[in-house]
């Protein structure tokens, strides 16, 4: 069998997805005998050659990344999704809760230290779309591989499926699936709910290694959320915040997850959920609802 | 007739960054723009955001260096809360940070910079890359290999993750160090001195064979954190000296807004930070390696002193070739002040945190690192634990300026009477590549780094097509 050919490209993102394939190490050489990577992020674009494989992260913001896109469309067999950026928006899709000019100016008019600022408008760079989009949103996806970045052991699993000709596979269930801490109160039948209000793990005098987040009253996205990612936030004692996105049966993660705080909390608890938009969706804001609701036209 | 050239080293199937070199109507060099294309408006979408969580947000800014971003913020949040971390929490941080150094910059030398030199400038491009290295040197691929993944994994076992850590949280750190992983880490960052040492001799050679006046060598003044007048890469206090190595100024990172002021250009997406007192565009200055070994009046861990005190003398150091000798005697730094820090016991302290309230009613707060790519600056406005206002200037930002007079300092002796030789395709990209533009930087990893030379007459004509596979 000869080496798949895969090109790669970089949307609006922060490259860490590509640092995510050099964080195979050693294990990265291996991969490279059976896979040939013949375009890297910066060819040009007359370049492209016709491959197997095309793998795109970040997320689509401007109109060079829409091009870009739809070249990758043109020139590969398949097109990967890579990250979660690419698969639903990432947290650069924050920027559709704000319409584009109202962020133009906080960034070159309004901060603190700019001075005589103006609004970049030489053509010599891209014109912003209004919205931040997600991968599909502008071209047809093969496949979708999230992660804020993903692991790379997921990478490999993916890469190795490419390799065998399988189809790649993404876990179905959500984080607490794969999640090692225990539940002390929550599954029990009982009338009294878990928690009487939500806490920042800042909050807590102690934040329990062990103990379900939810058990200790701080909002953990780990219902609403895919596993895959190895648990890595919670490990490090810190909750999910919902890099892996929704899983397949959920269509608005935000939604998913309030859902799920419904059977926890007291009738009143949602109140205390602050900002409840910025993290329920903090990934997943091009994909959602929400923003067409704000625009409420 | 005024002449236009336009170089893209990131072309348009990536569009972050390309250059554009202006002739006047003498055919000789009048200006040069690198633009970043990139925009993606942190600064507005945090609003409404609750400051805790703006220590994960943030780090999404940058997959090469989160750990900047991660700390800065967190830095930042227990600056609108008024506390103090404990002493252990704040070793960790910096160990995470050295993680970081340790990573970015061998990421830095030996994925992007050291193939253009251990492959010769002019061999086939695609073996210009550590794949080449690979091929050509196993055994220092390999030992690059090895190096990078030392940092990453610190960064791991103290951050929770290697791209995007969560453990620096408001108050302190969400989770101590365990004794096995200190023991392993202690372990490893031996390995990441001698690697590092290593590098520095590399760099050495480097230097002293390469020529070094025709990268765009220009003179600014310059800024980076110190300690006691010690290189300091978490805390501390900003200095700012100028041209002749004089210090202009030494400032509280909290008052940074007296004494820095951004520009805006058209043609960029980034900003152009100077020295207030200096005016645009007079105030120009630099950061990152060359530039905090030129404010500090020395380095706290015995090997990199050593290296340092080999180039005193040549201080203010100016010239771009010197960036890479700069970022591997940080990286020895970073190696040793990681195990500076695991050999304190209170390294393992249990006591990492203190527990923090809500913020009730308006607050501010200041956060202040230097990155791998120079000093960054998070900046936080809250009323009622919400974030009403951000201010964010990234390390690449302060740069911004150099990289447009140092392209144009190439492209001056390469570009006569309208005549382009086509060597300036290299430099160009060399000399970008010194200031190591978070922009660019992870794309050449497993890559190369093709250019494009339009030559465009005023009305859009193209004279010229040049290109670099």
């Amino acid at each position: 069998m000869g080496k798949i050919k895969v090109a790669t490209g970089i949307l609006q993102g922060c490259f860490g997805c590509h640092i995510a394939i050099l964080d195979l190490h050693e294990e990265l050489l291996d991969i490279l005998s059976s896979m040939e990577i013949v375009r890297s992020p910066i060819n040009d674009v007359k370049d492209v050659p016709e491959v197997d494989v095309g793998l795109l992260d970040g997320s689509v913001s401007n109109m060079d990344n829409e091009n870009v896109a739809k070249i990758f469309r043109e020139k590969s067999e398949k097109i990967v999704a890579f990250g979660t950026c690419a698969c639903l928006g990432g947290v650069p899709g924050l920027r559709n809760l704000f319409d584009l000019q109202s962020v133009l100016n906080r960034g070159y008019i309004e901060t603190e230290s700019t001075v005589d600022g103006k609004i970049p408008s030489s053509d010599e760079i891209p014109k912003l779309l209004p919205y931040v989009k997600a991968l599909h949103q502008v071209i047809d996806v093969d496949y979708k591989l999230p992660g804020c970045p993903p692991t790379p052991q997921r990478i490999k699993e993916f890469f190795v499926s490419l390799l065998n000709g399988r189809e790649p596979v993404l876990p179905k269930k959500n984080l607490c699936h794969e999640c090692l801490r225990q539940h002390k109160e929550m599954y029990v039948p009982k009338r009294e709910f878990i928690t009487d209000s939500v806490h920042s793990i800042t909050e807590l005098e102690h934040i329990d290694e062990t103990l379900c987040f939810l058990e200790q009253g701080v909002l953990c996205m780990g219902p609403a959320t895919r596993e895959g990612c190895d648990s890595r936030c919670i490990k490090g004692n810190t909750p999910c915040r919902g890099c892996m996105g929704p899983t397949d049966d959920a269509m608005e993660q935000g939604a998913k997850m309030i859902n799920a705080l419904a059977t926890i909390l007291p009738a009143g608890g949602l109140m205390f959920l602050e900002d409840v938009v910025g993290v329920g969706y903090r990934y997943s804001m091009p994909v959602s609802i929400i923003p067409h609701v704000m625009e409420g036209k | 007739m005024n002449r236009k050239i336009t170089i893209e080293p990131v072309t348009k199937i990536e569009g972050h960054g390309k250059v554009t070199v202006f002739l006047d109507d003498k055919g000789e060099v009048s200006d040069a723009h690198f633009h970043v294309t990139e925009f993606r408006g942190f600064e507005k979408f945090c609003e409404g955001r609750m400051f805790w969580d703006m220590p994960v947000i943030t780090t999404r800014i940058c997959g090469i260096c989160p750990v900047s971003h991660h700390l800065a913020s967190a830095k930042a949040c227990d600056d609108l809360l008024g506390i103090e971390i404990p002493p252990a929490a704040k070793k960790l941080r910096e160990l995470m940070h050295m993680g970081q150094f340790i990573h970015s910059h061998s990421l830095h030398f030996f994925f992007l910079a050291a193939p253009d030199f251990v492959m010769g400038y002019n061999s086939d491009p695609l073996k210009r890359s550590v794949i080449g290295i690979l091929e050509k040197d196993p055994d220092l691929a390999r030992k690059a290999i090895k190096l990078r993944k030392i940092g990453q994994t610190i960064i791991d076992k103290v951050g929770g993750r290697p791209i995007h850590p969560v453990t620096a949280i408001p108050g302190g750190m969400s989770k101590p160090l365990s004794h096995e992983d200190r023991f392993n880490l202690k372990n490893m960052t031996k390995d990441a001195i001698a690697l590092s040492s290593l590098s520095v001799e590399i760099a050495e050679k480097i230097l002293e064979s390469a020529p070094i006046s025709d990268l765009g060598d220009i003179k600014t003044a310059h800024m980076g954190l110190v300690k006691n007048g010690n290189l300091e890469l978490y805390d501390g206090r900003l200095r700012m000296i100028d041209e002749n190595g004089k210090i202009m100024e030494e400032f509280n990172t909290g008052d940074y807004l007296d004494y820095i002021g951004e520009h805006v250009e058209d043609y960029s997406w980034l900003k152009f930070p100077f020295y207030k007192k200096k005016g645009w565009p007079g105030g120009v200055y630099r950061v990152a390696p060359i530039s905090r070994l030129n404010v500090a009046d020395r380095i706290s861990t015995p090997l990199a002193s050593a290296k340092m005190k080999s180039i005193t003398d040549r201080r203010p150091l100016q010239a771009n070739m010197y960036y890479h000798y700069a970022r591997t005697i940080e990286l020895l730094y970073a190696a040793e002040r990681a195990f500076e820090l695991l050999s304190d016991d209170e390294i393992v302290s249990r006591d990492v945190r203190v527990r923090v309230d809500r913020k009730e009613g308006g607050s501010e707060g200041i956060g202040v690192i230097e990155a791998p790519r120079g000093t960054l600056i998070h900046h936080y406005w809250t009323e009622d634990s919400k974030i009403s206002k951000v201010n964010i200037i990234v390390a690449t930002a302060h740069n911004n300026k150099a990289m447009d007079l140092s392209v144009a300092g190439v492209a001056n002796a390469y570009i006569h009477k309208g005549a382009v030789n086509e060597g300036i395709l290299n430099k160009i990209e060399m000399a970008i590549r010194c200031y190591d533009p978070c922009l660019s930087c992870s794309t050449h990893a497993i890559g190369k780094m093709p250019l494009k030379v339009d030559i465009v007459s005023r009305d859009g004509t193209i004279l010229k097509q040049m290109r670099k596979d």
